[in-house]
């Protein structure tokens, strides 16, 4: 029976659906605010630093400064005797403060902060979710990311310029391109008759993804540039909805500038579609841009079109 | 063995006390019409009291393929020839979920021009999981349709300590949106 023991076992990462029977771990990495755990240990430490002087002082493994005249003490009356046992400190109240001993006499690292956790940003039915600097990503449910479409619209104006809008795409079942409609490459892959994303143009340049074959999405890079290499007079918003017309909403004002400019990624993370804004300038054609992004699978005709 | 009409309903656990877990499969034939056979989907909605979905991740289909506690679960491949299997297991269910209404509906994110009315057989049958052993079938829900994008197939529901098996057949021209606003799916 010890090959049936899930510890020993051999992993199968061939059975996907094993993977939804996992718990999820406990502790998080942020990576979608790459200077959050730092600002968190920060807290924490300047939180430590002025620890509560009204800790006990008969743990021996305490080594905070021996207290002053008890803390909470602005008015004259008799000052608290601190209970070491049974009553928490003066300020477990704030939530922040990881440092209260209270009643165990454990050290320090069993209460030690946990990573930041991530908690995905939903996006709300009937409202825009901005993608900002400080809150650049998003997160559909399993049920947003399966049914309908998605579609990725550039809502610009003539003002800005010839606006062309792309996208790098790496599929599960291998396939890596792009879709750049104004190329004449319309769909991924590139020959099929059941296409997982269509780009066009209607009011403005746009790209349809098919839900229903989501599960075939790895990820994908949206691009946007001008067509005739010019410059473009940034402006607008890039606007993606779902099937129930749940939009998110990513500002297109920058400076005017002749670059390629990545505008968003999206991931699809078991079952959910994580979209996050780069909004990053990138020197050279559409082949260094998505090179950049590390699609080394793509092959081309020439620097802004691939070979299909 | 008799085919269950729209609206009729069986007692699956006092029928079979030893009950414990069941299929519900979808079977269709729609012809050589691949584009409308590839973007039909079949999805199981937990409902409370009130009939609405407990939360986002209590809709069990193909890019969710567990209800949280795993209760629910669709079967990556169905057998038996239906053309998408979810199997219940009745016992571990949360008491808070009263029915589990099974739908088919036809993805409407690129697909133009297609709607359920193309099908020539629908129906949707309840097997014992244990053996895959055919319990009851409803009767060919296709006749009727017309422009329909979505169909309520049918429903499990709790009965008096027990669990019951009712056919719904109820199509929805506003299709899978329809059916979502229905029962507070969030899209």
């Amino acid at each position: 029976m010890s090959g049936l023991d899930p510890a020993t076992a051999r992993p199968r990462p061939d059975l996907t659906f094993l993977r939804h029977r996992g718990r999820p771990a406990t502790q998080h990495v942020d990576y979608t605010h790459h200077d959050q755990p730092h600002h968190d240990l920060a807290a924490v430490a300047a939180v430590a630093a002025v620890a509560p002087a009204g800790s006990p002082t008969d743990n021996p493994l305490d080594l905070s400064p021996p207290a002053p005249t008890t803390a909470p003490a602005p008015t004259p009356a008799p000052a608290p005797t601190p209970v070491p046992t049974s009553a928490p400190a003066p300020v477990a109240d704030d939530l922040l403060n990881l440092s209260t001993p209270a009643p165990s006499s454990t050290p320090a690292p069993s209460s030690a902060p946990a990573t930041a956790v991530h908690r995905a940003r939903r996006v709300r039915p009937g409202a825009a979710t901005v993608l900002t600097v400080s809150q650049p990503t998003a997160t559909l449910t399993r049920a947003q990311s399966g049914v309908g479409a998605l579609t990725i619209e550039a809502a610009c104006s003539p003002a800005v310029g010839d606006l062309r809008l792309g996208c790098a795409y790496q599929l599960r079942s291998g396939e890596s391109s792009i879709v750049q409609h104004v190329s004449g490459v319309s769909t991924a892959p590139a020959h099929t008759t059941r296409p997982v994303i269509i780009g066009g143009r209607g009011r403005y340049e746009r790209l349809t993804i098919d839900l229903v074959q989501v599960r075939n999405i790895e990820r994908m890079v949206v691009y946007a540039f001008s067509e005739s290499s010019a410059v473009l007079q940034w402006g607008g918003t890039l606007v993606l909805t779902t099937f129930g017309q749940t939009r998110i909403e990513l500002p297109l004002d920058r400076a005017p500038a002749d670059r390629v400019v990545v505008l968003l990624s999206l991931y699809v993370v078991d079952g959910e579609i994580v979209v996050r804004a780069e909004s990053e300038e990138i020197p050279g054609t559409v082949r260094d841009v998505v090179l950049a992004y590390g699609f080394d699978q793509v092959t081309w005709l020439d620097a802004r079109t691939p070979l299909v | 063995m008799a085919e269950m009409k729209r609206g009729s309903n069986v007692a699956l656990t006092r029928e079979i006390p030893t009950l414990t877990s069941v299929v519900l499969g979808v079977r269709l034939t729609a012809g050589s019409d691949k584009t409308l056979t590839d973007n039909l989907v079949m999805a199981t909605i937990l409902c409370d009291e009130a009939s609405r979905v407990l939360s986002d991740d209590h809709i069990v289909f193909f890019n969710q393929l567990t209800s949280p506690e795993e209760s629910v679960s669709q079967r990556e491949h169905a057998l038996g020839g239906d053309l998408e299997q979810v199997e219940v297991d009745l016992a571990d269910v949360p008491v808070e979920v009263k029915r589990l209404v099974v739908v088919l509906y036809l993805n409407e994110g690129v697909v133009q021009n297609r709607s359920l009315g193309r099908l020539r057989e629908c129906s949707i049958r309840v097997l014992d999981a244990h053996g895959d052993t055919e319990l009851v079938r409803s009767e060919n829900l296709a006749p009727g349709l017309t422009t329909e994008t979505a169909l309520a197939l049918g429903e499990l529901y709790r009965h008096q300590e027990g669990w019951k098996f009712k056919v719904l057949g109820a199509g929805y021209a506003g299709g899978i949106a329809a059916v979502a606003a229905d029962y507070g799916v969030t899209l």
